[in-house]
Formats: C-alpha cells, sequence, structure tokens
C-alpha cells in the first residue's frame, strides 16, 4: 500500500462529496421547476401522502408509547426526594414534544420512507423505468421527486402530532398506573412549561425532517447505479445520509429558533 | 425527414463509447446497427431521444438538432419517437394496460374510454390481448418485450428505435416483432433504427444495415451489400467465424 494511499483516498472522498452536492443542487433545481408540471406530479401526491404519511403512523406510535413510558419513569427516578413529582409531566411534555417527538420520529422514518423511496427509484434507475418514464415524454423528477418530497413536507407534521400525542398519553398513563400519580397532578406539570410555539417549533423541525428524508432518498435512487449491490448501496447511503442531516437540522433549528 | 447522426463522441469517465459515428436513416427506411456487445449500440441510440447527450458532434431528426431543443421540444421530440427498450423496462407498479395508457395519457384531449380503446387495439397488434390487467412480473420474457413493444407504437410514431427487439424470443415470436417493424414500415410509413445480434433478422428486415465496431460505423449498406463485404472484421461478425479475422490479421 502506497503511503500516499490515505491522501488519495481524501482526495477521491472530497470530489465524490463536491460531486455530491453538484447533483443534488441540480436535482432540486429540476424539482423546483417541475412545480409548474401539475399535471404530471398532481395524480401521485395523494398515494404518496397516504405511503409516507398514514402508513408510518403505526411505527411512529409505537416508538412514541415505548419513549413516553421511558420518559415518565426516568423523569420520576431523578425527581423523587428532591422534585415535586408533578414536575415528571412537565418533563414528559416538554422533551416529547421540542425533541423526542419529531426526531426519533424523523429517525424511524428515514429508515421506513427513506430507504423506501431510495430502492423504488433506485430500481427504476437500474432497470431503465426512468429512461422510459422520459422517452415516453415524462419530467421523471415531476413524476417521481415532486410528488414524494410534497408528501414528506405535509405528511412528516402530521406523524408527529400523532406521536407527540402517543408519547404524552403513554406518560400519562404511567404516570398514573406506575408513578401513583393523579391526573391534575400530571396536567398540572405539563401545562407548567408549556408554550404553544413549542408545537409550532416541533412541526417545522417535522417539515425539514421531512424534506430531507425524503430528498435525500429521491437522489440516491436518481444517482443510483450498478444494479442490485447498487441499489443496495443507494438505500443504505439514504437512510445514514438522512439520519445525519436530521440530527443537524435539529441542531440547526434548536440553535436558531429557541434562543 | 430522417434521423442524421454526425461525428458523434461519447465518452464514460475514461472509456470512450462513441468515436465518431456517423449514420443516416433514411425516411419510411428500415436500418439495422449490429456491432460486438459493448460497441454503443445502445449508446448511440439514447442519444437520438436525448437521454444521453454527446460529447461532440450532432444529432439530428427531422432536421432539428436534438441537443439544442429546449426541455418542450424534446418532450415533442419524444412524442413522435418510440423506443423498444432492450429489457422492455416495463414500469413494475403497473399493469400491463398502464404501461401502454402512459404515453397516451400525455395526448390532450383523449378521454378514458379512448385510451382504452387504443390500449386494446396495440396488445392486440403485439398478440397480447386479455393481458392487460396482468402485472410485468406475471408475464414471459417474449411477453415482456412486446409490451414494451406496444407501448412504444401507442401514440403511432414516426420513428421507432428498437433496442435488441428479438434478444431471448423464441423464433415464432422473433418473426412476429420482425414482421410487426415491416408493417409499421409498410402501412404507416415509419422509420424504424434497429439493433441487434440477431443477424438472420438483420437481413430479413432491412433496408440497410451498419456495422459499428470501436464506437464508429465500420461498413454500412443494403444487406446484399453486407452479404458480400470483403471487409474481414464485417463478415467475420455477419458469420460467426472468428477465424476470418486471424486470417486477415
Amino acid at each position: 500500500m502506497s503511503i500516499l494511499s490515505p491522501v488519495a483516498w481524501v482526495g477521491r472522498t472530497g470530489v465524490r462529496i463536491v460531486e455530491s452536492v453538484g447533483q443534488g443542487g441540480y436535482l432540486a433545481a429540476g424539482a423546483v421547476r417541475a412545480m409548474r408540471n401539475v399535471v404530471i406530479w398532481g395524480p401521485n401526491l395523494i398515494p404518496q401522502m397516504v405511503g409516507v404519511g398514514i402508513a408510518s403512523i403505526p411505527i411512529a406510535l409505537f416508538i412514541a408509547a415505548f419513549t413516553g413510558i421511558v420518559l415518565a419513569l426516568q423523569a420520576s427516578y431523578t425527581f423523587t426526594g428532591t422534585v415535586p413529582l408533578y414536575f415528571v409531566g412537565a418533563l414528559v411534555g416538554k422533551t416529547i414534544i421540542l425533541e423526542l417527538g419529531p426526531v426519533l420520529t424523523g429517525l424511524a422514518l428515514s429508515g421506513r420512507v427513506g430507504a423506501n423511496i431510495a430502492a423504488e427509484i433506485g430500481t427504476m434507475r437500474v432497470t431503465e423505468q426512468i429512461d422510459a418514464l422520459e422517452s415516453l415524454a415524462y419530467d421523471p423528477v415531476a413524476y417521481l421527486v415532486v410528488p414524494r418530497v410534497l408528501a414528506g413536507i405535509v405528511m412528516f407534521p402530521v406523524v408527529v402530532v400523532f406521536a407527540m400525542t402517543m408519547g404524552v398519553a403513554s406518560g400519562w398513563l404511567t404516570s398514573l398506573g406506575l408513578l401513583e400519580m393523579s391526573t391534575p397532578q400530571f396536567v398540572r406539570g405539563l401545562r407548567l412549561f408549556f408554550e404553544t410555539f413549542d408545537v409550532q417549533f416541533a412541526l417545522i423541525k417535522a417539515a425539514s425532517f421531512g424534506l430531507i428524508v425524503t430528498g435525500i432518498g429521491c437522489f440516491y435512487g436518481f444517482t443510483c447505479t450498478g444494479g442490485a449491490a447498487g441499489v443496495g448501496r443507494a438505500t443504505t447511503r439514504a437512510v445514514v445520509v438522512a439520519s445525519m442531516l436530521i440530527l443537524v437540522l435539529d441542531a440547526f433549528w434548536a440553535a436558531t429558533l429557541l434562543r | 425527414m430522417s434521423i442524421e447522426m454526425r461525428d458523434v463522441h461519447k465518452a464514460f469517465g475514461e472509456t470512450k463509447v462513441l468515436q465518431g459515428f456517423t449514420l443516416d436513416v433514411p425516411d419510411g427506411e428500415v436500418v439495422t446497427v449490429i456491432g460486438p456487445s459493448g460497441s454503443g449500440k445502445s449508446t448511440m441510440l439514447k442519444t437520438i431521444i436525448g437521454l444521453l447527450e454527446p460529447d461532440q458532434g450532432e444529432v439530428r431528426v427531422d432536421g432539428e438538432n436534438v441537443h439544442e431543443l429546449g426541455l418542450d421540444g424534446l418532450y415533442a421530440l419524444r412524442r413522435k419517437v418510440g423506443y423498444v427498450f432492450q429489457f422492455a423496462a416495463l414500469f413494475d407498479s403497473m399493469t400491463v394496460e398502464q404501461n401502454v395508457a402512459m404515453a397516451l395519457k400525455r395526448m390532450p384531449g383523449l378521454s378514458p374510454a379512448e385510451i382504452h380503446e387504443r390500449v386494446e387495439e396495440v396488445l392486440a397488434h403485439v398478440d397480447l390481448e386479455g393481458v392487460g390487467h396482468r402485472y410485468p412480473a406475471e408475464l414471459s420474457g417474449g411477453m415482456k418485450k412486446r409490451a414494451g413493444l406496444a407501448r412504444a407504437i401507442a401514440l403511432s410514431p414516426r420513428y421507432l428505435l428498437y433496442d435488441e427487439p428479438t434478444t431471448g424470443l423464441d423464433p415464432l415470436t422473433v418473426t412476429m416483432v420482425d414482421r410487426l417493424i415491416l408493417r409499421m414500415r409498410d402501412q404507416l410509413g415509419v422509420t424504424s433504427l434497429v439493433i441487434t445480434h440477431d443477424i438472420e433478422s438483420a437481413y430479413r428486415i432491412s433496408d440497410h444495415i451498419a456495422m459499428l465496431y470501436d464506437g464508429r460505423v465500420l461498413e454500412v449498406g443494403t444487406p446484399e451489400e453486407i452479404r458480400a463485404s470483403q471487409v474481414p472484421r464485417v463478415r467475420a461478425f455477419m458469420e460467426g467465424k472468428p477465424e476470418l479475422l486471424e486470417e486477415a490479421e
């Protein structure tokens, strides 16, 4: 192995990243341009909203339910003997709404939705179905990308609302069943630090996660090459990159909207 | 009106695929391009409808430079060019009927009933009556190819580009596809550019045959001229005898 190999690797990786950013920008510009082509993407929007959003609700509810239980128990464990127990409601509500509802849902959907989109579009790419779309005078970006990304932006907040509701509800039920708290106690804590802005903040984050997860899935699907192995690589990258960007965006929104 | 390709070059990274490809496809003719696998035949076909852009040279359809057309011009061009993909490239989440209807849905003024009627008509053309409700995964290889052909001819295109339309088909289906190509030419005046490895089929259907080698046209002529070719590489390929090449060298 040459001593220059690590340098070459860094160079190749740098070039690949710059290339990807360029291709991503090109695809994004194409998607913005394709928005005017409503006749092409319009009929696909509702099916995508169902696939991206409605079908994702069960997994989001499952994750939120157990997160709410754990949060309530951990809060009680931490607060017992030092902080009044009704603060359990405050911690569960604040944490679920501000952070865990949107972020855990986003991460779960980067696997469910992002992987699905990358695999589906990647398979279409390697089997020439995207070329076939173009040969039939369809703009593939309008047909495939626009409805998926719009569905992500619209439906991620909807799924997150379900998740937040379930998370708070499971925290409340845990408080009643396992922590010997009363409903008024839990609600008192819940209302203590509640701000309407918290929900707005969560929905803004969720919409941005929807954009990232669907956009990244489309990008890796569109740029997929190399048969079944290529589709596998595209799917993995879509999930990994979308998950990383969700965490980066999470920090970005906190830094810009919570200060 | 015709397809004209002039000094077309195309490379993928370091790999030069087309290196000065020049070919005319006269109006109303069937021109077949033959050549070894990986010699750039599919790449050449994709430059004609703008799926790939040449690095150099020009491709003209009906006198218009394909790669100077805007997006709307390109879509208008694609509506008059049907493309039969090597592996059919059917949309696997749609039924055969939905696949064929995809092209028709882009035409303004067609009602769903008219689209359905046209789909039935083209499926009958390729002997696929009654399979419109099936998904591509439920079709044999030959049926998939014919469904791809039905989709390509749904809009009654003026030009048809075939990427190995008979590869992997049984002899009866090969003959049926050959006859369909000729019928499109004789009855509708469709101009066809066919890529094939099936030499017998090339002799049967072609007005002209072009041999592609090393990214450019090695020889072009009528089937009779190609049959009588003295170019060793052409003879070796057409007769399937690599020893002719060795003798020539």
